[in-house]
Formats: structure tokens, sequence, C-alpha cells
């Protein structure tokens, strides 16, 4: 046990550690008791406006702002998973390879909860699909840091025909045309999937925005944006079945409806058919 | 700027010398060494109020490393009763390591009878005994990085675990922000209830707070109130209770020792098992995946 000599001594400093206690007492109050009930209602969310530059030595984040590089790409785009999702329950490196180099940070909370695909399995490790760019990058999490779940959803979108399907346990439970990206600014195919939804006051073409782990091939920024494309409805009816966005999936109300309901990491599969 | 080294308390191995100073404001965060694996300490703060990692031990060569201090009231004077705690021990060995801080109480915001924070095979998790915030009772075994965040005001984080290159992991207990990144938040107005709140509670200051009508405002007025300029870019104070690093475990999450055998596998498997269903069956699924929750948020995105 340390003797009262031994123990640390600070230079007094009434008026500053008097401040700092006034300082959280103050707040403390200001705030009452809404610390237990998360966010004040209609306060900004965590997600963050953008991504600043890592530090120098400092794995990138990876996330929708972000571009990971040495990450292995999708080599199978065509290919359905069995529905398993997981979230990060920490902080954690993304591998680009079961033990291999880490080359990127995983965060809990993106838009919301992360919930990421699970397109591969090792002992003791997970591939999933990564929501930044490039498109179709892909990475490995350890399986201790990630809770496991299973979506029984899947979205097939057509480009070719314009179609997007809802699935459920292998069963068609809506099906709409819906408007895609237009020539100089394609939808891109590939194998992506549910990354958040949001509501943006900024904007009011869609009530809720369903962005998805994949950005536009041409739009390296859009809006002030880093070119993600997203699912979302649309004030006019006449851009269904069209090719007049800038990369997003045009939907009616009334399929934005179920698919807000989808569980995040929903496996989202755009082919060219 | 007064500094003393605790003497080691008990192991030979207690190596890291623990200094508490109050600093003006400003300087920079006195918590900055590196996470060593397989390492603890019970209590640091920065901001208006620097203490250096109390109780801190590391075991560098896994031999077991353990501290034990009653209390440190004798720093804080007159404001013991404001941040106190009672019996600080950190200890750590191969793989593992843990913290405890006794009678907690922050600022008369958050007080709790028991913090122990505890890593062991590269997983971890904290305990909080009769612990509550604002009068409210806190969740005994929070969920790692569960955050009660009323920003730009106040954040409180609770076993917050980050997992380093290495694999070794570690685990936060308790951080309590206060004014947490303000500066992105200055023109927020202040609700109502915020407004009515400020009138009694300036006296705590000695001072008035003219005019508050944003966040900015709170900002500018405990700048003047306190006489020394706030950063409003930086928390004004930041306390952190319980920390404990450890190395990795085996791996494979079960804690057996019995490895994997991959440590050969850099990037020989990059994309291998693409698409593999059967693969990813491998994956035992617990339950269903929640729906959504829609958040706010600005993500300008394709239109």
């Amino acid at each position: 046990m340390a003797s009262p000599e031994d123990r640390p001594r600070t230079s007094r400093k009434p008026l500053l550690i008097g401040a700092v206690v006034g300082v959280v007492v103050i707040l403390a109050a200001v705030i009452g008791f809404a610390a237990l009930s998360g966010p004040p209602d209609g306060s900004p969310s965590g997600i963050a406006a953008g991504e600043l530059a890592p530090a120098a030595g400092e794995l990138p984040l990876s996330s929708t702002y972000t571009t990971v590089d040495g990450a292995p790409q999708d080599s199978a785009v065509d290919a359905k998973t069995s529905g398993v999702v997981v979230h990060p329950i920490r902080e954690t490196p993304v591998h680009d390879a079961p033990n291999g180099r880490a080359i990127a940070r995983m965060e809990s909370t993106q838009i919301g909860d992360t919930w990421l695909p699970v397109i591969g399995e090792d002992q003791g490790w997970v591939q999933v699909l990564l929501p930044s760019k490039p498109n179709g990058s892909t990475g490995w999490l350890r399986s201790q840091d990630v809770e496991r779940a299973n979506t029984p959803y899947l979205i097939n979108v057509h480009l070719e025909s314009k179609k997007l399907q809802l699935l459920r346990d292998d069963k068609v439970v809506g099906e709409w045309t819906v408007g895609i990206g237009k020539e100089s600014a394609p939808t891109p195919a590939g194998r992506t999937f549910l990354l958040g939804a949001f509501k943006d006051a900024k904007q009011s073409y869609s009530p809720v925005i369903l962005p998805l782990g994949a950005h536009s091939p041409t739009h390296d920024t859009f809006g002030g944006g880093p070119g993600t494309v997203a699912i979302h409805t649309w004030p006019t009816d006449d851009v269904y079945g069209t090719e007049t966005s800038d990369g997003c999936i045009r939907v009616p109300p009334d399929a934005l409806d179920q698919l807000t309901r989808v569980p995040l990491g929903t496996l989202v599969m755009i082919d060219e058919d | 700027m007064n500094t003393k080294k605790l003497a080691g308390v008990g192991a030979a191995a207690f190596t890291a010398a623990t200094a508490v100073t109050a600093l003006l404001l400003g300087s920079t965060a006195a918590v900055a060494q590196e996470a060593a694996s397989d390492s603890a300490f019970a209590l640091s703060a920065s901001g208006l109020l620097n203490i250096d990692p109390i109780s801190y031990v590391e075991s560098p060569d896994g031999n077991a490393a353990e501290n034990q201090l009653a209390g440190i009231g004798d720093v804080l004077g007159e404001h013991q009763s404001a941040i106190g705690v009672g019996v600080l021990t950190a200890e750590a060995r191969g793989g593992a390591s843990e913290t405890s801080v006794t009678k907690v109480n922050l600022l008369q915001l958050l007080r709790a009878d028991l913090v122990r924070t505890y890593c062991e095979d590269g997983d971890g998790g904290m305990e909080i005994v009769r612990g509550t915030l604002l009068g409210r009772d806190l969740p005994e075994t929070p969920v790692p990085s569960q955050v009660l965040d009323v920003s730009p005001l106040v954040k409180l984080t609770l076993n917050d675990q980050v997992r380093h290159e290495d694999g070794s992991l570690t685990v936060t207990g308790i951080e309590l922000t206060v004014l947490p990144g303000a500066g992105e938040n200055l023109d927020r107005v202040l609700t109502s209830d915020e407004r009515a709140a400020l009138p009694e509670l300036t006296g705590l200051l000695g001072t008035e707070l003219p005019a508050v009508n944003t966040v900015g405002d709170v900002v500018n007025g405990v700048t003047e109130g306190l006489g020394v300029q706030v950063d409003p870019s930086r928390p004004v104070q930041t306390i952190t209770v319980g920390s404990a690093t450890c190395s990795a475990g085996d791996g494979d999450g079960n804690g057996d020792g019995n490895g994997d055998g991959n440590d050969d596998g850099n990037g020989d498997d990059n994309g291998d098992d693409n698409g593999d269903a059967d693969e990813a069956a491998e994956v035992v699924a617990v339950g269903t995946a929640p729906a959504p929750q829609v958040m706010d948020a600005s993500l300008p995105v394709t239109g």
C-alpha cells in the first residue's frame, strides 16, 4: 500500500479544478436525464459528416467515405450466401486474409449499427463485404469481434429489365419496376449490401434513404458525398423503368416501405439481366 | 508543475511511474503512452485536470505485476468529494490484465460501488456494481462500446473495446467526456429545457452566462466564467476509469489454446472462399438480424 508520501501530488489549481467541477455540474443539469435515453429527438445521429484522414501510422477506417487499398476483391459476385451477417461488437482491424495484413479498421457503428454480409469463413475468421471503395472490396474480421445473425432476405436488382425483387427465404415477396443510373453514371453491377437507413433533413425526394456498400463508378464524389449508391424513392413516378439517376436505385414508395424493414447487411445482388 | 513518482507496491515488476499533474488548459493530453500488451491502469484524466495513469502496471515478460492504491484524495484536496475513488487496483500477467476501482464518484455525475475492467486472451469486458449516472442505474455488464451520448455537451462511453493490429485488445471501462468536440455543434440552439436550467446553475460558476442561446454561447460563457480559454474543438475534460490491455488469444474464440495453425496464411487465402455458401454456413448464426433503425443523418447519395 502506498504511503501518503508516495501518493501522487498535483500543483494546487483550485480555480481550475473547481471550474471543471462547476462546468460538469452545470452541463449535467443542462442535459438533465437525457443521457440514458440516447440522443435527443431530432438531434443528429452519430454519423460522421465526412471522414478525417487517419493519423500517420493509423489504419484507415473502412466506411462509405473511404478507400481501402489492398482489400481482396469479391471474386464470386453472382453467388448467393447463406444469409449470415455480422455486427462488429468492438473496433477491430480488417485483414487481407486470415492472420494476414491489417489494411483498415472497422467500427461497430457507421450509419447506425454496422452489419456486414459474410461471404467466406475460415477458422476464427469471417470474410465480409466492405462499405469502402473500391467496389467489391472484401476483408477478414476476427470471429470473436463480431456478433452473428441471419437475414432471411435477399435483394436482386436486374439492370436490363429494371426490376428489383425482394426475396424472403428464397421466395419473391415483392417485385417492382425501378429507375437506375443513366449511361454516363451507371448503377454498378456486383454484390453489395444494405449499409444503413437514414432520414436526411437536407433533402425531400425520399422519406428514407438506404445506402448500399457500393459507389458510383463515375462519380468519385456527388453532391458533397462520396458517391454512395443508395435505394430510395422519388417524388414522381415517371422515373421508374428509366435510366435517369446518377447511380441510385429509385423505387416506388411501397417498395421502400418494405425495404426499410429489411435487416442491414442483407445482400443486394445487382446484375446486368 | 509538481510530479511525484509512486513507490512500487508489492510486485517488483511494477515499473510504471505514476504522476498526477494539474496543467493549464490547452496542454497536450497526458495519456500518450502506447498500449502495451498485458497492462492496466485504474484512473486517468486529461483536460483542465490532467492525471497520468494511476496504478499503471504492465507485464512485458508474462510475469505477474500488480499495484494497489488506497485513494487519491490528497491529490484533489477540497475537491475529493467531487472526484472520489476508494481503492484502486491493477494487475497484469501473460495474456491477461484487470483493474478495479471502488467507491467511484465522478464530479457528482457518475457513482459506482465498483468498476471492474478486465481483459484475457484477447477478450474482455467490464462490470459496474451499483452504478448510477445522474441518479439513474447503469447496466451491470454494459455491452461493448455502449455510448450514452448527449453530444455536444457530455458523452459517457462504457466498455469501449479496441482491437489492435497485433491482435491485442484494450478495454476502457468508463470514459466521461465533457464538451466532446463541441466545435462541430457550436451553432446548435439550446432547447427550452436546457435554457431554463441555466440561471440557477450559473451560480455554481460564480459568474453569469449572458445571452446564452446556443452551444457556442455556453462554451463562451464557460470561457469567460473560468477566465481561461476553452478550445471548443477539444473536450474540456476527459476522465477514464479502468483500462485493461491484453495480448491476443489463440484466435479461435474458444479460449482452448488449440490455435488454428493459420499463421502461415498471409495473403494466400485472398478470395478463395468467396461466395462459398457452404463455407459461410459454418458460421453459427444466432437469431434473426434486427430490422434497421432509421437514423437522422446527412449523407449525399447519387440521387
